[in-house]
């Protein structure tokens, strides 16, 4: 009779097993799918939509905050410089004693003259428009940096966002990203102007006559708060636009624009926290992080809010909150808790391996993985022309101290 | 019986049931079978929608739609990272549309236009899910 042994048996168990975990993983490694850990097909997409600059920081000339002589410039970059010479009140013009803005003239004057490429030469990402509703045309040129166009955008955006209650530092890094504060900067998705306003953007801020109880704020607000009253003879005169093609140089032209651009960039920044709000507690995110030991005493909501609201710009607000509220469901899974180190996106030296598995496992590097509509890297792209920013400047002079950071 | 045949037996029995206790770690096959119902139920609110019901009826199949995928999701394990995407846009999105006396079909265009604005504001190459939602609210609005 045929007899086995007890060690001939578990011996045969034993590699039945190791044979089974040897073909599953074989064939789990070559079924194609991206784990949360994978990298390298990523990495592509990760440098693609990276935009590249030629900025040298750390040997910063001093010709990066210098205003042009206006004879320098060709007559194609003295469009807007003409137009304000006309139309523009010389409270927004000259120099100010009381300025509404929250960061220096410099970080503008910066941001100006390393965007858009330099001198009179033309590019793509600007516009050339005949009037508001002539139609928008591509190859326009940078506006001369003259004093007088730094000033004017710099009067403006610090008494639109100062009477709409818009953060103003938090918007420094997009701008530098996207229109590098070109009046007539228009993106490859017909992004218009300074806010680089998309055409959903302006539908929507004309809906549920928001536009107009907006106007209706800023005008019943001048009474007590200067920066209304700068601005509130102009406000009453501005009108709706056309969303579409027809309305893109609407968004660009002087003398509605500079105003009627940043207005609108007030419209969107209220309309979208309201949607962000509402997204927070419909999908109970306060709460949820609390539970994952992440409670408010240890940050600041409004630092969460501002977070969500810079993604959002790319992906959508509410967008932005389902991409949160599906990282809280992978930390919920993996039965961790949640920290600080979860939301940060700075981008740490990948030589090191607990560096690696840190910035693996959060949410920026969660965003760059699964973030879709959008550019799955926008917010580490910000933060990186954030720390561009900080760099030449003290950390806080143009962009806040906890930028994209809880 | 043969011991060999005994032995046998066992040996491709175990490799079987360790490999499907791997197996369960990634539930890809499961994953996918959840969206897939999900779609599913979508196509099969389009059609209820698209029959000449009166509009009460049809926020009853749009309740009754919602409703169901919540179950679904809720006795279901925890799908890949893309798909529960997928899904929570798509439920998310879906209660973005107003209901019984607050849907005015004058207003569809405005409806349309805040749910890209807070979902897909860039909209050059539309998302699945709210592409999906926006071809419900299509039905409703003719």
């Amino acid at each position: 009779m045929f007899r086995l042994s007890p060690m001939f048996f578990i011996c045969f168990v034993g590699l039945s097993i190791l044979t089974a975990f040897g073909i599953h993983s074989f064939t789990s490694s070559g079924s194609g799918s991206k784990s949360f850990a994978s990298t390298d097909p990523l990495n592509q997409d990760f440098e693609g939509a990276r935009s590249s600059t030629s900025l040298t920081i750390g040997s910063v000339d001093s010709k990066n905050f210098e205003f042009e002589d206006e004879s320098q410039c060709s007559d194609a970059r003295k469009v807007y410089e003409r137009s304000f010479a006309r139309n523009i009140p010389s409270l927004f013009r000259d120099d100010r004693v009381r300025s509404f803005s929250d960061f220096p003239r410099a970080c503008m004057t910066f941001i100006l003259n390393n965007s858009m490429g330099s001198g009179n030469s033309s590019s793509a990402s600007l516009a050339v428009c005949s009037s508001e509703k002539s139609g928008a045309k591509r190859n326009g040129s940078k506006a001369c940096l003259t004093k007088t166009y730094v000033n004017t955008l710099y009067n403006y955006f610090g008494d639109v966002f100062d009477c709409m209650g818009v953060p103003q530092k938090e918007y420094l890094p997009k701008i530098f990203n996207e229109s590098g504060f070109q009046m007539a900067a228009f993106g490859r998705k017909q992004e218009a102007g300074l806010g680089y306003l998309l055409s959903i953007a302006v539908k929507d801020a004309n809906n549920d006559h928001s536009f107009e109880k907006f106007k209706e704020k800023i005008l019943s607000d001048a009474a007590d708060k200067e920066s209304c009253r700068n601005i509130s003879a102009q406000v009453k005169n501005l009108a709706p636009l056309d969303p579409g093609p027809a309305g893109k140089c609407g968004l660009m032209v002087s003398p509605s624009n500079p105003l009627l651009n940043l207005f609108y960039v007030g419209v969107k920044y209220w309309k979208d926290r309201g949607y962000i709000e509402d997204a927070l507690a419909q999908m109970k995110i306060i709460e949820r992080m609390s539970r994952l030991g992440l409670d408010e005493d240890s940050y600041s909501r409004e630092q969460l809010y501002q977070i969500l609201n810079t993604i959002g710009f790319n992906a959508g607000p509410v967008t932005a909150v389902t991409l949160l509220h599906g990282y809280l469901k992978k930390v919920e899974s993996q039965g961790r808790k949640l920290t600080l180190q979860d939301f940060n996106f700075e981008e740490p030296d990948l030589g090191s391996l607990e560096n690696r598995k840190a910035w693996e496992g959060g949410f920026a590097y969660y965003l760059r993985v699964n973030q879709a509509p959008g550019t799955k890297t926008y917010g580490i792209i910000l933060k990186e022309r954030a720390q561009e920013l900080n760099q030449v400047f003290k950390e806080g002079v143009c962009v806040p101290n906890s930028y994209l950071a809880l | 019986m043969r011991p060999q045949f005994i032995f046998g037996t066992l040996v491709v029995g175990i490799f079987f049931f360790s490999h499907a206790l791997m197996g369960k770690k990634d539930n890809y096959t499961s994953q996918l079978s959840v969206r897939q119902q999900v779609d599913s139920e979508i196509d099969n609110l389009k059609k209820n929608l698209s029959q000449s019901h009166p509009l009460l009826e049809k926020w009853k199949f749009l309740a009754k739609s919602e409703s169901q995928i919540e179950t679904l999701r809720k006795k279901s394990p925890l799908q890949i990272d893309k798909d529960e995407f997928y899904m929570d846009q798509l439920a998310l999105s879906l209660k973005r549309i107003p209901r019984d006396k607050d849907f005015k079909t004058e207003n569809c265009e405005s409806y349309q236009t805040s749910i890209l604005a807070q979902f897909d504001p860039q909209s050059e190459k539309q998302s699945e899910p709210i592409s999906q939602t926006l071809g419900i609210l299509e039905i409703l609005c003719k």
